[in-house]
């Protein structure tokens, strides 16, 4: 089951390297303090689009912390690979997640990340979406290399964007 | 920089919107150059721009205001301190009806060598009402 899995996101990820627009790729500043968590986002985001599921969860601490927009819920690590796999199970013609400008701050030893991202892909036997995003994560900077500790993504279209009632 | 005391900077912080505290307490709280996304706007906005976001909230639109953490989780990752809850935004603005609104919360710490004091670099609040909680399209 794992081996479709992989099979089909790493076909996914074909598709969205071959998209205009390559997650992370230059549209941030860099400069010395920002650069080595730039390039630890961009293999996040590249391992991602290129269906490489273990150096993806890799870059994932074991204790982070993730609120997707797919679910209302505070989850954990497991709880996040739990929801990735119900994605995996062919119920996807192609999809991919695409981060635009972001931004990068490094606290000693810890880094920002804040961003709009377009999740964009068209399911079996339906019409293709896209979702449109913002997210912050957090990095902590181990001794061997930066990981992602928290990942927070939220819809435009549940900020405000109207009049307030009444 | 432990778990408890990231936990009683981020009390401290908020106690403003729980009426007491002060909102320079809070503003101190975030990094001058922290990332914020606040569910009120649909952009990344800095520090700058969050304050001033908040000082029209606080300059007489409300009669009543306060903001509520639901259960929240405390915990240090590395030298990372995350701050992660439930929360409800209530309150009761001028001339219209009370209104709630409630949402999930984010928030990545570093402990700051200066002032040896946790900081907050990001701050992300998201409504419950944009995450998925229906049905995809056919």
């Amino acid at each position: 089951m794992h081996a479709e899995r992989r099979t089909f996101i790493k076909a996914a990820g074909v598709a969205a390297a071959a998209g205009p627009l390559m997650a992370g790729s230059g549209a941030a500043t860099a400069d010395g303090q920002t650069a080595d968590l730039q390039r630890a986002f961009d293999r996040l985001e590249a391992a991602l689009a290129g269906g490489d599921l273990d150096g993806f969860y890799g870059l994932i601490d074991d204790d982070a912390v993730i609120i997707d927009e797919d679910i209302p819920f505070i989850l954990s690590k497991a709880d996040f690979i739990d929801h990735i796999d119900f994605h995996l199970t062919g119920i996807w013609e192609n999809f991919s997640w695409q981060s635009r400008d972001p931004q990068f701050r490094v606290f000693g030893n810890t880094g920002i990340v804040a961003s709009f991202a377009t999740f964009r892909g068209k399911p079996v036997d339906s019409g293709y979406r896209q979702r449109h995003l913002t997210f912050t994560q957090g990095w902590n900077r181990f001794a061997d290399g930066w990981r992602l500790v928290n990942w927070h993504q939220s819809p435009i279209d549940g900020h405000v964007i109207e009049g307030s009632p009444g | 920089m432990n778990q408890e005391t990231l936990q009683s900077a981020f009390k401290a912080a908020f106690a403003v919107f729980w009426g007491a505290g002060a909102i320079e307490d809070f503003l101190a709280f975030i990094d001058d150059d922290a990332l914020i996304i606040d569910e009120d706007n649909p952009f990344v906005l800095n520090k700058t721009a969050f304050k001033d976001h908040l000082d029209f909230h606080l300059g007489g639109n409300w009669e009543a205001l306060g903001w509520k953490a639901w259960n929240p989780d405390f915990r240090i990752v590395g030298e990372t301190g995350l701050i992660s809850s439930n929360f409800t935004l209530r309150g009761k603005p001028r001339d219209s009806g009370f209104r709630q609104r409630h949402g999930v919360i984010s928030m990545v710490c570093h402990f700051d060598a200066n002032s040896r004091q946790w900081k907050a670099g990001t701050l992300h609040l998201s409504p419950l009402l944009s995450h998925i909680h229906h049905a995809s399209p056919g």
